[in-house]
């Protein structure tokens, strides 16, 4: 890994801008040549969870936004956290924290519901904060760590200097909720 | 073939039906203008009402296929020059077109020619052979003498706007709701806020005003938009004639099958998710329910059964039954089949009994020996209906016959709620299922309390606290009862007020969510609250004696 992320970190409360950060690093460089090459390039939202980073592509990300009143569902899976309303839309909120062993979140400031669109579904995805957008070449690229995989979503592993990245496939969070 | 692979046949019939019936028109009208039509534009209305023929045939549409066997022949007619295809001809044809288009409009096809199709189709065999045409139908051709200044009549016959269809993608339709539903959440949240505002100054009251017009305008808008996605529910009842014909053939018994109340309408949305409960109901009463033609003399009734497939509108619900005159449900053979099943069926009163056939422990595989007792599937119409917001009920005779009605509101996207307080959370209730509000005197309180029931009018109903049923905590003050109907049971849910009444966008859950309990959807209210809406039919079927995150951990 030669660079982490060559723009540095975002600052604090950038979330909201992250995707429009994310297009611009994409449109900046050259992904797409990288694509066709036998090393495709791409690029990840990087979260936080207690003192795990973990990175979810970009592709499926739609949107980051602040975490608003987030409405619990009776009788619903522990691992739904609630429903939370954005824009005229209702959407479930995962809580990941619950599936590695941590408690569950305290949102601060810093926390933000990541918006997933994975199979024609729009889901929540409730993180601590969420960090920076790396681009990632698919040679750097390991297998997932046995451990450090909530419930088999690890799809992949980078270690970088600030320490393991976890690469999460969004298909299986979504999928392994039901 | 599935239902829904019928149904996209049956969709695909009509929209190429509509097809060639624009197609045709054309040609028709570009024939009227020309002296002598070239002989490739004959050709291509033969082959148009050709086509239609044989679409028509396949599908089962005999009364299309006759019309369209007459126009055809018409081309065949002028292809040999025996007939000249002039501004007599083109005018019968266009009357016949004018048939199909009916047709195409209503999306489904009568199953006998209607008597007001005779003059047109007598005068499009007849054209051009010296056989006088039977006499218009009075009124057809009003004041067409020579002269006669244009009457109302021949304004009204003539010039009366043709009501025009437009094809429209049902993805345009599902996205015009989209944004009527984001809309409406935006919009109660304006008129909330300047409602609060209403009483600062004239200038706020003004506003307010403006606002509910704005708002009530909304409304309409948003009922039309509705209405855009309403479909016949006959589109897939008719589907059953066939199914009940072959299963019949194969079982050696005789059925009559009747629809009636086709023209119901229903949610597009709907119309297909009712097929499969319908088609698990059907089959039932085919094979369990309609006894072999023997059978029924032996029993003293007519050798044909019938089976009866009926729907109609009640309020803002729609209700469909599917009625046999078969040997009813035994209930021995049910109490026999419980308690192989370690259910216990002592103290159950009939209404419970009877529901034990929706059990999934009914439905299994070795259903099949419990011939009478029906259980095959029944469990899969149930989740499905109530999916939809809707219950099942079953009454039956014991040799008589049995009824299965399904009841399910007219649309998934919007509906009438009350909205409720209970354990300190908001909930919204379908007011379908809702009888009335009562409130509870201290006397009927203290029995309530001591028996859970509710003396209301000259019944005892079950009484449940909304606030137990979802493990929240009781405030004391639930002294609110909402007389919740349906499905042929009342229960009394116990709430501490009734906040409001509206009319609410309706969010199905994520799949993510699983069934929670109870809760059939949720809303966003125009402050941002989120709101769960209450599944008011299985509230009414659930024991009171547990609360739902209770039996969630049972079950688990």
């Amino acid at each position: 890994v030669k660079e982490e992320n060559p723009l540095g970190p975002l600052p604090p409360g950038a979330g909201g801008d992250l995707l429009a950060f994310a297009d611009w690093v994409g449109a900046s460089s050259d992904v797409d040549a990288g694509a066709q090459t036998a090393d495709p390039e791409s690029l990840f939202v990087v979260f936080v969870l207690d003192r795990d980073r973990f990175g979810l592509p970009v592709s499926s990300v739609r949107e980051i936004v602040r975490v608003g009143e987030i409405r619990p569902v009776p009788g619903a899976p522990s691992l739904i956290r609630g429903l939370t309303g954005v824009r005229g839309a209702i959407l479930p909120v995962l809580e990941l924290r619950t599936r590695i062993g941590l408690a569950p979140l305290v949102p601060t400031d810093r926390a933000r519901i990541v918006i997933l669109e994975v199979a024609g579904r729009t889901l929540g995805l409730l993180v601590d904060r969420v960090t920076e957008v790396v681009k990632m070449r698919a040679s750097e690229i390991g297998p997932p760590g046995a451990g450090s995989s909530p419930a088999g979503c690890g799809i992949g592993l980078v270690t970088l200097a600030a320490g393991p990245l976890v690469l999460l496939d969004p298909e299986r969070i979504v999928s392994r909720q039901e | 073939m599935n239902p829904s692979e019928f149904q996209e046949i049956v969709d695909e019939y009509f929209s190429s039906t509509r097809e060639i019936l624009e197609t045709a028109e054309g040609l028709l009208l570009q024939i009227e203008k020309d002296e002598s039509p070239p002989p490739e534009r004959l050709l291509d209305l033969r082959r148009a009402f050709h086509t239609l023929k044989g679409n028509s045939s396949m599908m089962g549409f005999g009364v299309v296929a006759d019309l369209a066997h007459l126009m055809e022949d018409l081309f065949r007619r002028a292809e040999s020059g025996d007939l000249a295809v002039g501004g007599e001809v083109v005018s019968h044809l266009l009357a016949g077109l004018g048939l199909i288009s009916e047709i195409a409009a209503a999306g489904r096809v009568p199953d006998e020619t209607p008597a007001s199709w005779r003059g047109v189709m007598a005068a499009l065999r007849d054209v051009g052979t010296g056989v006088a045409p039977p006499p218009a139908p009075a009124g057809t051709a009003p004041g067409l003498s020579p002269d006669a200044p244009p009457t109302d009549d021949l304004k009204r016959h003539y010039l009366a706007p043709r009501t025009r269809f437009v094809r429209v993608s049902e993805a345009a339709l599902d996205s015009l709701l989209e944004h009527c539903g984001e809309l409406h959440v935006l919009l109660s949240g304006l008129s909330d806020r300047a409602l609060g505002r209403a009483n600062g100054s004239e200038v706020a009251a003004a506003e307010a005003e403006a606002v509910e017009r704005i708002v009530a305008s909304f409304h309409l808008l948003e009922d039309e938009v509705l209405a855009a996605r309403l479909v016949p529910v006959g589109t897939v009842l008719s589907r059953f004639r066939m199914l009940v014909r072959d299963l019949a053939v194969s079982q050696g018994k005789a059925i009559d099958f009747v629809l009636s109340g086709g023209e119901t309408t229903v949610d597009k949305d709907l119309v297909d998710a009712l097929s499969e409960p319908l088609l698990h109901l059907v089959r039932n009463a085919v094979d369990h329910g309609i006894e072999t033609p023997a059978e029924r003399e032996a029993a003293g009734k007519p050798r044909a059964a019938t089976i009866t497939l009926a729907a109609r509108q009640a309020s803002n619900m729609v209700e469909i039954a599917v009625v046999d005159d078969g040997r009813g449900i035994d209930r021995a053979r049910i109490s026999r089949k419980a308690r192989e099943k370690g259910i216990r069926v002592e103290g159950l009163d009939d209404r419970s009994l009877l529901d034990l056939i929706f059990l999934p422990a009914f439905s299994t595989r070795d259903g099949v020996t419990l011939v009478s007792g029906r259980g095959i599937g029944l469990d899969i119409v149930k989740a499905n209906v109530e999916r939809l917001g809707g219950t099942v009920f079953v009454q039956t005779l014991p040799g008589r016959g049995t009824e299965f009605r399904l009841t399910i509101p007219l649309t998934l996207a919007l509906g009438h709620a009350l909205l409720l307080e209970a354990g300190r959370e908001t909930f919204a209730l379908p007011t379908g299922f809702v009888a009335e509000t009562v409130r509870i005197d201290g006397e009927a309180m203290g029995v309530v309390e001591r028996d859970g029931v509710l003396p209301w009018r000259n019944e005892r109903l079950p009484a449940v606290a909304a606030a137990r049923l979802f493990g929240l905590p009781r405030t004391g003050r639930e002294d609110l009862a909402v007389i919740l109907a349906g499905g042929g049971r009342r229960k009394a849910l116990l709430v501490d007020r009734v906040v409001g009444y509206l009319r609410l966008v309706i969010k199905p859950l994520d799949p993510a969510l699983g069934r929670p309990p109870g809760i059939s959807a949720a809303t966003l209210l125009g402050d941002g609250r989120i709101v769960m809406i209450l599944d008011a039919g299985e509230i009414l079927e659930s024991s009171s004696a547990a609360s739902y995150p209770a039996r969630r951990q049972e079950a688990s």
